[in-house]
């Protein structure tokens, strides 16, 4: 292994002997001793958006631990991020106590359905409920897609899906937005509404 | 709050720069420093630069001479992109050495014996020799700083350059406009090209946690998003280390690590460059003080340097010979959110 002055300073716990502190005649030692008393505690910081509200303000979420070493991971607070535009930092009460309601016992973390006729709510995979969405769509969608009108006589080409709406999320960014309305307009949904609007 | 108080909080912008205030700077720094050395495991070092601070307290409130910029050098280096008072280029007088040599005059005294040996050496220097020093302190010629005369050599540079620039920023603002602007590298200090300290998060518009970076030389703060690494400008790669008692049961060591992870001063670490730069917050304990904080919080960074990460903040007040052998860092994209 090679090993330069730096690595052998550090693998020596002697990280202050080539600082100011030692070349003016002070001793590191008792700061080196200080060392043995701690240890790391790691944390990240992550921004998210505020599930509540069609606001969609800006959260940090702090999470201490660290998933490399097998140790579980828990959010320990939350905060409004004060970089976002929209909410430079500020929180309503609801959305500052947005860390009980992740930690809740009753929050419901995968899809559920209640099928026709039960009144129970059964949990499904994500791949279930997202063919479930995609059969009803494409069921409405082949039983009531407009494809052609006519209007002076001619016929016209319009692919119009009038029965069905699309309610686009209000924590979108641009490029999430704009997937959002190429998606449901190639499709020929017409009715297209944003949470924000609100 | 009424809506008129909403209102007026809405439009408050965030300013990008915040100069120093001369009045309260080095005072506040000298009794954080006093304030921390008791029972520290570094309280003679803590009192001898709390010495140093009043020193630079008592020497910039009398002022000197200093050459600033004139409107089409300042114009020129902002359409660069570069610092106003860059230390490559501001013009130095002799009054940081007059205001070395009164540091020396005012700490020596009171400093432990093996100490005052260097600082009398020091006071004798010829001007010459000074100048070459300074320039070692300013330009990080890491092999010919004399660790020993650094943080007096630093002290007197700090005063220039917070008089320099509490100068320029009256003058610009007596014209309605901002000396400091942003420039094209956040990870330096956008008024004199010096490394920062360390973050401070600050209370703007009565929000907490706006991020601040502290220059080591100059002492503006430079507002920078938080999570976004100080030295290479990524955001998937950091974590924030802060320290955490090493023994006790599994319940207390949990809460304690609870608290851990939200203490005053951590370390930013980022994977993707394999450096750190200290962050303070201010909402978590208001008496954090950059300089002081940074200096007291030295058991932090001997354990983060163990898990192989560079310090990419710079303290006058304790340089390492080594510091500055990690790689230079990459400029920061000004478009990267």
């Amino acid at each position: 292994m090679q090993m330069n002055r730096r690595d052998f300073l550090r693998a020596s716990g002697a990280g202050l002997v080539g600082s100011s502190l030692v070349a003016l005649g002070f001793s590191p030692t008792a700061a080196h001793a200080e060392t043995r008393n701690f240890k790391l505690a790691r944390t990240t910081e992550a921004r998210s958006i505020c599930p509540y509200c069609s606001v969609s303000c800006g959260v940090v979420i702090y999470t201490l631990g660290d998933k490399a070493k097998n140790v579980k991971s828990s959010i320990v607070h939350i905060e409004g991020d004060p970089d976002h535009p929209v909410n430079r930092g500020t929180l309503c009460p609801k959305g500052a106590g947005v860390m009980d309601m992740i930690q809740s016992p009753n929050r419901v973390k995968r899809p559920q359905v209640r099928e026709p006729g039960s009144n129970e709510w059964k949990t499904i995979s994500w791949d279930d409920a997202l063919n479930r969405v995609a059969k009803h769509m494409k069921a409405d969608r082949d039983a009531n897609l407009i494809k052609t009108i006519e209007k002076d006589g001619k016929s016209i080409t319009v692919n119009r899906w009038n029965t069905s709406a699309f309610l686009i999320s209000s924590a979108s960014s641009n490029e999430a937005g704009y997937l959002s309305v190429k998606v449901a307009r190639g499709l020929g949904m017409v009715a297209l509404d944003t949470q924000a609007r609100i | 709050m009424s809506a008129e108080e909403i209102a007026t909080l809405g439009g408050g912008e965030v300013p990008f720069f915040r100069a120093p205030e001369p009045a309260t700077l080095f005072a506040e720094r000298q009794m954080r420093l006093t304030q921390l050395a008791r029972g520290h495991a570094l309280a003679d070092y803590l009192l001898l630069m709390a010495a140093v601070a009043k020193s630079q307290h008592r020497l910039l409130a009398a002022g000197g001479s200093v050459v600033l910029p004139d409107a089409a050098t300042l114009a020129a280096a902002r359409a660069a992109g570069k610092p106003a008072l860059a230390i490559e280029r501001l013009p130095r007088t002799s009054w940081w050495r007059d205001v070395l040599r009164a540091i020396i005059d005012d700490v020596a005294p009171t400093a432990p014996v093996a100490t005052r040996a260097a600082l009398s050496a020091l006071r004798n220097e010829p001007d010459d020799t000074l100048e070459r020093r300074a320039d070692d302190v300013l330009r990080e010629h890491v092999a010919d700083v004399d660790l020993a005369a650094a943080p007096f050599v630093g002290a007197a540079l700090q005063v220039y350059w917070v008089h320099a620039l509490s100068q320029l920023h009256a003058r610009v603002a007596a014209e309605h406009g901002d000396a400091i602007v942003p420039g094209a590298d956040l990870s330096h200090c956008p008024a004199c090209g010096s490394r920062p300290i360390a973050s401070i998060t600050r209370t703007i518009n009565n929000t907490p946690g706006h991020r601040y970076l502290h220059c080591s030389l100059c002492s503006g703060e430079w507002h920078r998003v938080r999570t976004d690494c100080t030295c290479c400008g990524a955001s998937t790669a950091l974590a924030y280390q802060s320290l955490d008692y090493a023994d006790g049961g599994s319940d207390v060591a949990s809460q304690e690590a609870a608290r851990a992870s939200l203490a005053a001063v951590q370390a930013e670490t980022c994977d993707a460059c394999q450096h750190y730069v200290k962050i303070m917050h201010t909402d978590r304990d208001p008496m954090v003080e950059v300089g002081a904080d940074d200096l007291a919080g030295v058991t932090l960074d001997l354990l983060v340097s163990e898990t192989g990460k560079h310090r990419f903040g710079r303290n006058l007040m304790l340089l390492f010979s080594d510091e500055a052998r990690a790689a230079p860092p990459v400029p920061a994209d000004p478009g990267a959110t």
